[in-house]
């Protein structure tokens, strides 16, 4: 287990950072709030991002490129043509080849210090409490409502936030569940909805935007700073260009 | 009396059926969220598709389909049935959106 189960709270010592790591992470120990305290934590830190495709690809690079020291990355299945508009994990060689091996492929290329467990599963009621309990923070990028729901059960048993990030076409949204302090997800989410299909219109270029918002809302719950976006939803809708904060409590 | 007429927005699911990005509904004297559905519901069937829900009078009305967030003023409204809305009100309608 990891030493920083939830935002702010820190349970251990922190890990020392290397010289390596200064020189990686130069140009964010300066960002205000952040500092060398905000990368030790991340450094100590686990997030578990459930799948990696169009949200949770872009989540894990900025995530292992901000220094987290362990990802515990949970997709099933092989890379297909169609994931390629979105899924920048993936590369046109790999179809046909598992998904969690490219993710962990090209996140190791990017950093080699990074503690990755690929787990070649979705999250479901089965397996969502053991990938869970192993996370300080829990990145929800998955297209099936059951997968959230479950994910979302567990991570409220263990005190765990859960950062929500979703799109549609060219609409995104984004919240922090953690309750008590916040709604439960299935406050907003009551059960499956029963119209929502698998498969849905989207650009690569909107799962990447809202993807590198969840990205900062995560390094802001791990490193506690800044003001996550609890008891509020970020909306966007990227063909006007306008922006709403919702507040939902 | 005549109706009210309630303005909802559409995003998501709706609003790529429906290609547009709001409606004017007349919602009956009284209305409430589920007359509001229902007026949504009757104007285009396939939105009840969407939502995952059938096209019902709101007294048959016993619960909101779920995963369905109604804002108004920026903030969201109660999801029951009965929450009242008022002649001239905005609502924005957002079917809860997944990831992949």
């Amino acid at each position: 287990m990891s030493q920083n189960r939830t935002d702010n709270k820190t349970t251990g010592p922190l890990p020392q950072l290397t010289s390596d790591d200064f020189a990686l992470r130069e140009w964010q120990l300066d960002v205000r709030g952040f500092g060398e305290a905000g990368q030790q934590r991340l450094k100590g830190a686990s997030v578990l991002v459930s799948r990696v495709g169009g949200l949770g690809s872009v989540v894990a690079y900025e995530l292992a490129a901000a220094g987290v020291g362990r990802l515990i990355l949970a997709h099933a299945g092989n890379v297909r043509h169609s994931d390629l508009n979105r899924q920048l994990l993936m590369t046109h060689d790999w179809i046909g080849k598992p998904r969690i091996e490219s993710a962990t492929r090209r996140l190791k290329e990017l950093n080699p210090h990074l503690e990755i467990e690929a787990v070649p599963e979705n999250v479901s009621a089965a397996n969502a409490a053991r990938l869970v309990e192993q996370a300080d923070c829990v990145v929800d990028a998955a297209p099936l409502f059951e997968e959230r729901l479950a994910m979302n059960d567990a991570a409220e048993q263990r005190g765990i936030p859960v950062v929500e990030a979703a799109m549609y076409e060219l609409e995104a949204s984004l919240t922090v569940i953690h309750p008590p302090e916040t709604l439960r997800f299935r406050d907003l989410v009551p059960a499956v909805p029963p119209g929502w299909k698998r498969r849905f219109p989207v650009f690569g270029a909107v799962s990447g935007t809202i993807a590198c918002l969840a990205a900062m809302e995560t390094i802001k719950l791990l490193a506690g700073f800044g003001d996550p976006l609890k008891n509020r939803m970020l909306r966007m809708d990227l063909r006007s260009m306008q922006t709403q904060v919702l507040k939902l409590k | 009396m005549s109706q009210c007429l309630i303005t909802v927005e559409l995003t998501g699911q709706l609003q790529h059926h429906l290609q547009q990005e709001q409606l004017s509904l007349e919602c009956g004297q009284n209305p409430t969220l589920a007359g509001v559905l229902f007026a949504l519901t009757t104007h285009s069937p396939k939105t009840a598709e969407i939502l995952g829900t059938e096209v019902a009078p709101p007294e048959q009305q016993t619960a909101l389909p779920p995963g369905l967030l109604i804002m108004r003023d920026g903030l969201m409204l109660p999801l029951q049935p009965g929450t009242p809305v008022s002649d001239g009100d905005r609502l924005t309608l957002i079917p809860m959106i997944s990831g992949g």
